[in-house]
């Protein structure tokens, strides 16, 4: 009886150690991933606060002597002087001005499709999510030079409008796609009921689909944001000069520095043009996880 | 109050017919069940007659007006859903009054019908809540106090009462047929319980595919069924069907029945079955139509026989005892003294005055 106790107790202890260095390998492991993760971006944070002088000589993982805040404001607001200084303030409000009004229109459409064709099925609703889906899959590259034609016919090129219009459309096919299949675990029954209780379409969709779409909204708010903001190939393509997007002025003004390479101020200006979606993603991220989990768990 | 007429109505999903040519009288006031399992059609017999399905042919009257393509708001139905489909993001106060608002009815009269129908199904100190914060019980009568503030002419209940555990739907079951005698509305009531559809209706449809198999009082339907199905379906536990032989014995039509255990005993066939001598029929008996009850055993029709008992089911009134008769499993319904021990013989009666027969073939009713 007492070998038998004296056994139970030693697998009790190698077992509570076994976990306790399992844990610390997860651990470990884990952190070392999150380092090499972060790296680039402490890179980007170091180099922009310090001088030229000191990046020439220093180690890149170097913390910075003194911090020197010039190449943020070179960055953002130029250096006040010189001819054909490309600075970045115009154009993030250029982004601000494309990306605000096309994630609103296209997150409100995918909305009112996801509800069309989940909640008022009709003959072909099948194909047309079809189709819809289709354009997720459609490459940028594709839908370029149609795209050119369309806004010339529409006498929308190198304009923010033009832009909006080209990342709403594109952006349809998956803001569709979101709302589609969140509206699927929603019960027909709330529709019916609303139905019967009187309310139409569109009363339906306001007061009581949109009401407890939260969950999905922020999902593609972050999403859309994160695309419209990040690209480059629409921006370059459809907007030149004074109507291009962040994104295409921070290529610009990578590219086009006269002399020396400015690397601080390099480092600060992407670290401006990525700052907003980090923000969206630090603010929101907690509910984009939830978001993307939450149709799937019928409440 | 009104009264509803399904006349002919067919529906078809694709190449699949749901409904074939149903045909439903309900009269003002009447309390009809919709009885069946899933995929009979019953739902969206409940769906069309709600104005949320269209039909392919035939007629839905309502008060005699012909509303196959009226709009469900202005049919004056309502409707609970076994899901409740309570508006999530709107407070209780909010789901009840949300279709008087749609109707534009007046703030009192509004508030009159609120306070009168929270009180009524006892959920007016909700009104402030959630259905979140609701349990099942109370997330049923707001879809009920939805409904009823609405005074409409039919009710249409889709199965309100499965969602809800054992205890609370017998509970929910009573209340409704409460409310059913203080308002006396037309109620037309969808389920696949038969002890729902036994209790609450004035009337059951049940259904089979599409098709209204029987239409008469619970009564009717339990104790007279048309075919095999019917029976099936009404009834728990379900009736015995013993596969019996029509033989002649002294010049007079007979039954052979062997027990479990014991030899074949003859007993003398009903008139109906005299046109199946020589050929096999399907005896049905009712659990408690096979019984212990001493009294039973010299009445008239009744016919007592030693059985080889298999297992026993004490269920507290009634004890459920498993046996065989001619090799086909039977239930029998007793009394709990005098049950014998599992594996032991006992003496049971059966009821032949209450049999009923049907065909092997086509499992009609042999009349």
């Amino acid at each position: 009886m007492s070998a038998s106790t004296t056994d139970f107790q030693a697998l009790e202890q190698s077992g509570a150690r076994k976990r306790a260095v399992y844990r610390w390998i997860l651990y470990l492991l884990l952190g070392l991933f999150a380092v090499y993760y972060l790296t680039p971006l402490y890179v980007m944070i170091v180099t922009s606060l310090k001088s030229m002088a000191e990046i020439r000589q220093g180690n890149l993982l170097m913390l910075p002597e003194s911090l020197q805040f010039d190449a943020w404001k070179i960055a953002w607001s130029g250096r006040g002087y010189e001819a054909g200084d490309v600075f970045l303030r115009p154009f993030f409000w250029n982004s601000t001005k494309m990306v605000v009004p096309a994630v609103i229109i296209s997150t409100f459409f995918g909305a009112l499709n996801g509800y069309a064709l989940t909640k008022w099925r009709f003959k072909g609703d099948n194909l047309i999510f079809l189709l819809f889906l289709f354009g997720c899959f459609i490459p940028y590259q594709a839908i370029l030079l149609p795209m050119a034609r369309t806004l010339g016919l529409l006498g929308i090129s190198n304009s923010v409008g033009g832009l909006v219009v080209v990342h709403v459309v594109y952006g349809l096919s998956f803001t569709t796609l979101f709302f589609r299949n969140y509206y699927v675990s929603i019960p027909n029954e709330i529709v019916k009921a609303a139905r019967i209780d009187g309310a139409g379409f569109f009363k339906i969709f306001f007061k009581i689909l949109l009401p407890i779409s939260a969950p999905i909204i922020v999902v593609t708010v972050i999403w859309q944001f994160t695309n419209i903001w990040n690209d480059f190939l629409f921006g370059a393509t459809f907007s030149f000069g004074d109507a291009a997007p962040i994104q295409v002025a921070l290529n610009n003004m990578v590219l086009t520095s006269t002399s020396v390479k400015q690397y601080n101020v390099d480092m600060a200006a992407a670290f401006i043009a990525g700052f907003p979606t980090l923000i969206v993603y630090i603010l929101a991220g907690k509910y984009f996880i939830k978001g993307l989990t939450a149709g799937s768990v019928k409440g | 109050m009104a009264t509803l007429e399904v006349r002919n109505v067919s529906k078809s999903f694709g190449s699949t017919k749901v409904l074939r040519e149903v045909n439903i009288n309900v009269s003002d006031g009447e309390f009809l069940v919709l009885l069946g399992p899933s995929g009979c059609g019953k739902s969206t017999l409940l769906n069309i007659i709600a104005g949320l399905e269209t039909l392919n042919d035939g007629e839905i009257r309502i008060d005699d007006y012909v509303v196959n393509n009226m709009e469900p708001k202005d049919r004056n139905i309502a409707m609970v859903f076994q899901s409740y489909a309570l508006y999530p993001n709107m407070s209780v106060r909010d789901n009840i009054t949300f279709g008087l608002k749609q109707r534009k009815v007046s703030a009192s009269e509004m508030e009159t019908a609120l306070q009168h129908f929270s009180k009524m199904l006892k959920v007016d100190h909700l009104l402030d809540r959630k259905p979140a914060q609701l349990s099942g019980g109370q997330r049923q009568r707001v879809a009920m106090g939805r409904a009823l503030v609405r005074d409409p002419k039919i009710f249409l209940f889709d199965e309100p009462l499965s969602n809800l555990d054992a205890k609370l739907r017998v509970d929910m079951r009573a209340e409704i047929k409460k409310l059913h005698h203080r308002l006396g509305t037309t109620i037309i009531y969808v389920t696949h319980d038969q002890i729902e559809a036994m209790t609450l209706g004035n009337r059951i449809a049940v259904m089979k595919e599409g098709d209204v198999v029987q239409l008469g009082t619970p009564k009717e339907v339990y104790s007279d069924p048309v075919n095999r199905y019917v029976a099936e379906f009404i009834g728990s536990p379900s009736m015995n069907f013993i596969p019996v032989k029509v033989v002649t014995e002294a010049g007079q039509p007979s039954l052979s029945l062997t027990p479990k255990g014991q030899s074949a005993v003859s007993i003398p066939a009903p008139g109906v079955l005299s046109s199946y001598e020589g050929k096999e029929v399907t005896l049905g008996l009712r659990p408690e139509q096979i019984t212990n009850l001493p009294q039973w055993s010299d009445a008239v029709g009744v016919h007592s026989l030693d059985i080889e008992v298999e297992v026993t089911e004490p269920t507290g009134p009634d004890t459920l005892v498993f046996t065989e008769i001619n090799g086909a499993s039977v239930i029998s319904r007793c009394h709990p003294d005098n049950v014998a021990e599992d594996g032991g013989v006992m003496t049971l009666s059966l009821s032949m005055a209450q049999a009923v027969f049907f065909d092997p073939q086509t499992g009609e009713r042999i009349r």
